[in-house]
């Protein structure tokens, strides 16, 4: 039998805020599923959408990057960078058929560790009924 | 390595060291020196312990050099050949953009993708599904989407079907066709190539397509040079080369600009158009064409290839090559899709260039006379 479709997940999160919400999430033994890794980056803004394809391209389902609150990066603009920049990977996707959806930006602060947990959880919920990637890859 | 064969296939073995190459290379200045006849010497003599991986990648795969050999040495390809052991080996030159679109490539390679590449089409442009006539789009929507700062790319795709359309023809457009492979191929990713020939291979001769036009040189160097297996009777065609065929048929309006043509290395050098892109812009009435100093076989590369390795010495060719354009016209015109980005990408920030890029199928397309 088959094993039933477990999305995988790819988090870019901004060491300043949306990492130090996931380690807040830790911290306080929240649940989240299983199913993200982690990529720790200094910035939002540093979030390339070639990396967001690099990742698609190894077998991820959907990808999310996490950055600080309008006004509050640590860099000033960096977020309105990242803005900038996942479009282009949305339009992208759209085109070579992932579709825009399996890719999420969302702003998390360092305090809000509950928000890291239900974004998570929210997105693999919808990454679930999606189902895998057509991109195929093994990650 | 298969090096000896390599070294056989391209007649890296008949070098005799005169080093007309080296003169010809673009990647050759006063204070930086490329030097393929060293590199083919070292090789000679010490074999796969004298290649340097880094000169490997640094090559802009322009053919300048070859076409100043008296020896017949195929140095790109060579070069090609070299990669293609390089990348089993896990080495790689450096993406440029992130390696977003080598990952396109790959994805598309991997061929379960379903693509939404013809969104760009509008009611104003006549196509056919039953058509015997295809025009090949190549990565023009990727382009729009990844290098969107540098100007609309399936505007070159659009002026193309109304250019057809102006002499009659609907041409045919596939929404399956997958990326030509040209880059993988010269980035040494032989496999992926491999797929992606397959799959258009596959897809072109079950249609009953009968030509293939092609806007970007490269595709069209592809298509003619690489694909094994295409149906025998399809005729390849660049759309400089048809639409020069048939020159009569186009009626254009006045423009009195002064532009100046860009050879790219593939529908030149490599395939020796020359003289179409020339006529079809003098056709236009009022329109100047004058020549940069290095014209036809001798026009300077647009300085990166295959979106790797660019870096300070390719933004010293172009901004060199845009200065010279911009003393003698208002405008370069090209017919390639990455010299137009490339060189649009350089004229950022660079506001004493005072001149413009502008892609040869767009300028004619807004010269027809409505
Ligand atoms: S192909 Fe072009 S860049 Fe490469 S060695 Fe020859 S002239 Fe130089
Ligand atoms: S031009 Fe040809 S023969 Fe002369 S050095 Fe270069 S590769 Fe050798
Ligand atoms: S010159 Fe071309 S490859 Fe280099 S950064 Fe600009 S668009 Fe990218």
């Amino acid at each position: 039998m088959k094993a039933p479709f477990e999305p995988k997940i790819l988090a870019f999160c901004c060491n300043w805020c949306a990492y130090s919400g996931a380690d807040l999430a830790g911290t306080s033994r929240l649940q989240y599923p299983p199913n993200v890794k982690i990529v720790r980056v200094m910035c939002s803004g540093r979030v390339d959408p070639g990396h967001i394809l690099r990742a698609f391209e190894t077998g991820v389902d959907g990808i999310l990057v996490a950055g600080c609150h309008p006004g509050d990066c640590h860099y000033i603009s960096g977020n309105e960078r990242a803005e900038e920049r996942i479009e282009t990977a949305k339009a992208v996707a759209e085109i070579i058929g992932i579709g825009e959806d399996r890719i999420r930006l969302e702003w998390i602060s360092a305090s809000e560790g509950l928000r890291f947990a239900e974004v998570i959880e929210d997105f693999i919920k919808e990454i679930r009924v999606k189902g895998p990637s057509p991109a195929g890859g093994d990650a | 390595m298969e090096l000896d064969e390599a070294v056989r296939d391209t007649n890296v073995q008949m070098c005799y060291s005169c080093g007309k190459c080296t003169l010809a290379c673009p990647l050759t200045h006063d204070d930086h020196i490329y030097s393929p006849r060293r590199i083919v010497e070292t090789i000679l003599a010490h074999g796969e312990e004298g290649i340097s991986p880094a000169e490997m990648w640094e090559c802009l795969t322009c053919n300048a050099c070859s076409t100043y050999c008296p020896s017949d040495v195929k140095f790109p390809a060579f070069v090609r050949e070299i990669r293609g052991e390089l990348v089993k080996d896990g080495s790689y030159g450096e993406c440029s953009h992130a390696g977003i679109l080598h990952s396109l490539m790959r994805l598309m390679a991997g061929g379960q993708v379903k693509q939404k590449r013809l969104e760009w089409l509008d009611d104003s442009l006549e196509t056919s599904p039953r058509s015997n006539v295809l025009l090949f789009v190549g990565c023009a929507p990727y382009y729009d989407a990844v290098l969107s700062e540098h100007g609309s790319h399936t505007e070159t795709t659009k002026s193309a079907v109304k250019l057809l359309n102006s002499i009659g023809i609907k041409p045919r457009l596939l929404k399956d066709e997958v990326c030509c492979g040209h880059d993988m191929l010269w980035t040494g990713e032989t496999e992926t190539f491999e797929d992606l020939e397959r799959i258009n291979t596959e897809r072109i001769n079950k249609s009953k397509v009968k030509k293939i036009i092609f806007t970007c040189p490269e595709c069209y160097d592809t298509f003619k040079e690489n694909y094994k297996d295409l149906r025998e009777d399809i005729e390849l065609h660049h759309l400089a080369q048809f639409l020069g065929d048939r020159i009569d048929d186009l009626e254009f309006k006045e423009n009195g600009k002064k532009v100046t043509f860009q050879d790219s290395c593939r529908l030149g050098r490599f395939q020796g158009i020359y003289e179409p892109p020339r006529d079809l812009l003098l056709a236009v009435p009022g329109l100047e064409l004058v020549e940069m100093e290095d014209n036809r076989k001798k026009s300077v590369c647009c300085g990166t290839s295959c979106w790797m390795n660019c870096d300070q010495e390719s933004k010293r060719i172009q901004v060199e090559r845009l200065e010279e354009a911009s003393t003698i016209a208002d405008m370069m015109i090209t017919a390639c899709p990455k010299c137009l980005i490339h060189y649009r990408c350089a004229m950022d920030g660079q506001s004493k260039l005072d001149t413009d890029v502008k892609d040869l199928f767009v300028m004619l397309a807004e010269s027809l006379e409505p």
